[in-house]
């Protein structure tokens, strides 16, 4: 009876620990989920970024928190490659450097903790952004970004990783104190905590290689090197262009931002406080309802500006071609653009006009004294309208910005330009305040100039609570009521803050699809009486509206693509610097484990011990082979070597034997 | 197939026809014969065909030993100097390494 309970018993057991067993790969590694990995771009002269080894690099992990350890890290770490965790204190130009002179490193982990205060200061794009584009170039005595620190202008040969997540961050911390802190000098006869970093990178040397060779030859289909930049802008005339149109005042804000991490661009300042006083004065505009007569204003978001202007010299090149056809039945030249006001970073505070032209420009003029801005006469900050002034130096441009002759953005394309570095909180904010100004100034003067007459403003009242509606929906999470409304009923928003990277030409973006839907909602005309199927036969847009209920919103929002004239041009010269020639490496994984990494002894032990065995088994086999015949072959040998007269004695024996077998079996049977 | 059961004449036909074949731009197949038959060529004893076969056999190392010493030096080159020939050493390439010039 006992023993089928205690067969039962292990039978249980087994089964039980089959199902809950963990694998092996499990129990050495630790991976580190939510991280953001630094990867490579190229431009047609050089590469930028960061890759891993083509297996992953594998470092230990060396907490450098103050230059002390990093002195020890230069001086006397001997148990490398190492990886360096770094807060955003340490993580400098000049750090960075010196880390990647020590030539012992094999990765960096930038670490976030929140409860700290944030650094003073940390810009990672060039102090002139831009620097080989556009119109005007930067002064380099005093420039535009003095925070920069250009580390997205290097080519780190380690890669680079950023984590933000709390316990995985104490994880580490832990990991490090218990295995690496304790007697340093010894370091290298013991286990270690490190970190395998994978962010290999596909492409190299420039885009005009990457290109190439992803081009098929031949009968051959090479991989995917690399992708150009771009993504799509988006459009919206106030009122449909045809032949009475004249002239067009183009309102333009950027689209995107740019940082030296994966999935991470949140571009508050440097994006959205100008996009967002975009849609809001396209929307006062709208409201205002004018009658467009000779003079019509085209609002346009342009795409990838952060890598040279691609979006709106995209643009020029379409309008100098004849080739833009985004607006309607008529196609906009470029000779009909009579001013070009784009809306930059803003803010809180003084506001200053960046003009070119503005002399005998009524609207520039007339904004100067209704926004009581100082103006800064042909001055030409890193924007959109440096693609316009490249094409025809005497066109009437501005830039409305809250900075003088350098940003007042501490945080210009870095993962901090977030809702904190903007001092923006959705219950109360000065910042939408300042922006509604600015959106109401501005939509009056356009409405002045386009319907000739004076204007009483006349538009909605509660716009400075749809601003900070839009702030909030691009500075703490997509999902909000303002996106929800312009988008399908039904639809799942993403829970996070949208990136504004422009990323590559194949894939779309979010936030230029919630961006038009959402300026679609604000400016188009709604059709009450349509459902669903009827509003998608009239070519309309299908949304959820400001009640969630679904409305069919008509508008004539519109996008055209944002990919460089570069790639489109045949046998454009990649290194003439002309077109941004930005284009994005492929990669397969970005990922991050933590595991004991064993003593270089241990692992020399292994070695031997392996080499070892292999010898033992050849010297095995081999004498096996040698003395063969003792084990397998002894008979038949045996009787090779016998001589005619030997077998014939044998054979005889053998009978003898036979007959003697059989006597004693009969004898058996007898018994 | 074992020479040594093998008669004078046929052993004198293979190798040559091994040294033939080697001009269809199959060193390798030079460098068989030079092994394959070297015993034959230089360490047996004496027989009729042995002169033609030893001159065969030297002439197929040789050949052999100019084509890898060609190719050696073929490998070499276009290894270190692919990057630096940029168009070109992508166009005669038939697999493009990721992640290095």
């Amino acid at each position: 009876m006992a023993a089928p309970i205690s067969r039962g018993c292990i039978l249980l057991f087994i089964l039980i620990n089959a199902a809950c067993t963990e694998r092996i790969k499990d129990m050495i590694y630790k991976p580190l989920e939510g991280v953001a990995a630094c990867f490579r771009r190229h431009n047609g002269t050089n590469q930028f970024g960061c890759s891993s080894s083509r297996s992953g690099s594998v470092g230990v992990i060396h907490i450098i928190e103050d230059e002390a350890e990093l002195v020890w890290l230069e001086k006397n770490g001997n148990a490398g490659p190492y990886t360096a965790v770094v807060p955003f204190s340490m993580f400098t130009r000049d750090t960075l450097i010196r880390l990647r002179n020590t030539e012992n490193i094999n990765g960096i982990l930038l670490t976030y903790n929140s409860s700290i205060e944030r650094p003073s200061h940390y810009s990672p794009d060039d102090t002139c952004p831009n620097r080989y584009a556009g119109f005007k170039q930067c002064d380099t005595e005093k420039p535009w970004n003095p925070w920069g620190s250009a580390l997205l202008m290097e080519d780190w040969p380690f890669p680079m990783f950023y984590l933000k997540n709390q316990s995985q961050l104490n994880d580490v911390k832990t990991c490090f104190t218990t295995f690496n802190a304790h007697d340093r000098d010894s370091q290298s006869q013991r286990s270690l905590c490190a970190l395998e970093m994978k962010s290999f990178m596909f492409s190299a040397v420039d885009s005009e290689t990457c290109i190439r060779r992803s081009i098929p030859r031949l009968n051959f289909n090479p991989p995917l090197y690399c992708d150009p930049l771009g993504d799509r802008n988006i459009y919206w005339p106030l009122a449909a262009l045809d032949n009475q149109t004249e002239s067009v005042i183009l309102v333009t804000a950027r689209l995107d931002a740019s940082t030296l991490f994966d999935t991470l661009a949140p571009g508050a300042n440097s994006a959205i406080t100008g996009l967002v006083t975009l849609i809001a004065t396209a929307h006062y505009l709208h409201n205002m309802n004018p009658t467009v007569g000779k003079t019509n204003v085209v609002f346009s978001l342009f795409n990838g500006e952060a890598f040279d202007y691609i979006g709106s010299s995209r643009f020029v090149f379409d309008l100098k071609n004849g080739s833009f056809h985004s607006l309607g039945e008529k196609t906009l030249m470029f000779d009909q653009i009579r001013t070009v006001v784009e809306l930059g970073q803003l803010g809180e505070g003084d506001i200053y006009l960046h003009s070119s032209n503005y002399e005998n420009d009524s609207l520039i003029t007339a904004l100067i004294p209704k926004l009581s801005a100082k103006v800064l006469k042909d001055s030409v900050p890193p924007a959109s309208i440096q693609s316009f002034l490249a094409e025809s130096s005497t066109i009437s441009a501005t830039v409305i910005a809250s900075h003088g002759v350098n940003f007042t953005n501490k945080y210009y394309h870095s993962i901090l330009d977030d809702a904190e570095s903007v001092n923006f909180t959705s219950s109360e904010s000065g910042l939408a305040k300042s922006l509604d100004k600015i959106a109401l100034e501005l939509a009056n003067q356009l409405f002045i100039i386009v319907t000739g007459t004076n204007t009483s403003s006349n538009g909605s009242g509660n716009i400075e609570n749809l601003i900070s509606k839009m702030l909030s929906c691009y500075l703490e999470s997509a999902n909000c009521s303002l996106f929800k409304s312009a988008s399908a009923p039904g639809h799942q928003l993403p829970d996070q803050v949208l990136p504004l990277y422009v990323g590559v030409n194949r894939s779309l973006n979010y936030v230029t699809t919630y961006t038009g839907q959402l300026l679609a909602l604000l400016t188009g005309t709604t059709l009450a009486e349509y459902n669903s199927s009827m509003c998608y036969e009239n070519q309309s847009l299908w949304m959820a509206g400001l009640n969630f209920q679904g409305t069919c919103i008509r508008s004539a929002v519109n996008y055209s693509f944002a990919t460089s004239p570069a790639f489109l041009i045949d046998g454009y010269d990649m290194k003439s610097g002309y077109y941004s020639t930005w284009t994005e490496s492929v990669w397969q994984v970005l990922s991050m484990k933590m595991f004991l990494k064993p003593s270089v002894a241990a692992e020399r032990l292994n070695v031997i011990l392996g080499s070892l065995v292999a010898i033992a088994s050849f010297i095995i086999v081999w004498f096996i082979q040698f003395r063969a015949d003792l084990l397998f072959n002894q008979i038949e040998r045996a009787t090779s070597k016998l001589s005619v007269q030997e077998c014939t004695q044998l054979e005889t024996k053998r009978r003898l034997l036979i007959i003697t077998s059989c006597n004693e079996k009969k004898l058996c049977t007898l018994a | 197939m074992d020479l040594s059961k093998m008669s004078n004449e046929r052993k004198l036909h293979l190798c040559k026809w091994y040294f033939r074949g080697g001009f269809a731009l199959l060193p390798f197949l030079w460098a068989v014969n030079a092994v394959w038959f070297a015993q034959e060529a230089f360490t047996v004893p004496q027989y009729d065909e042995q002169k033609q076969i030893r001159r065969y056999v030297i002439f197929s190392g040789l050949g052999a030993f100019v084509w890898f010493a060609g190719l050696l030096a073929w490998i070499i080159t276009f290894q270190t100097h692919r990057a630096t020939w940029g168009e070109f050493g992508d166009s005669i390439s038939w697999i493009i390494p990721t992640g290095i010039p």
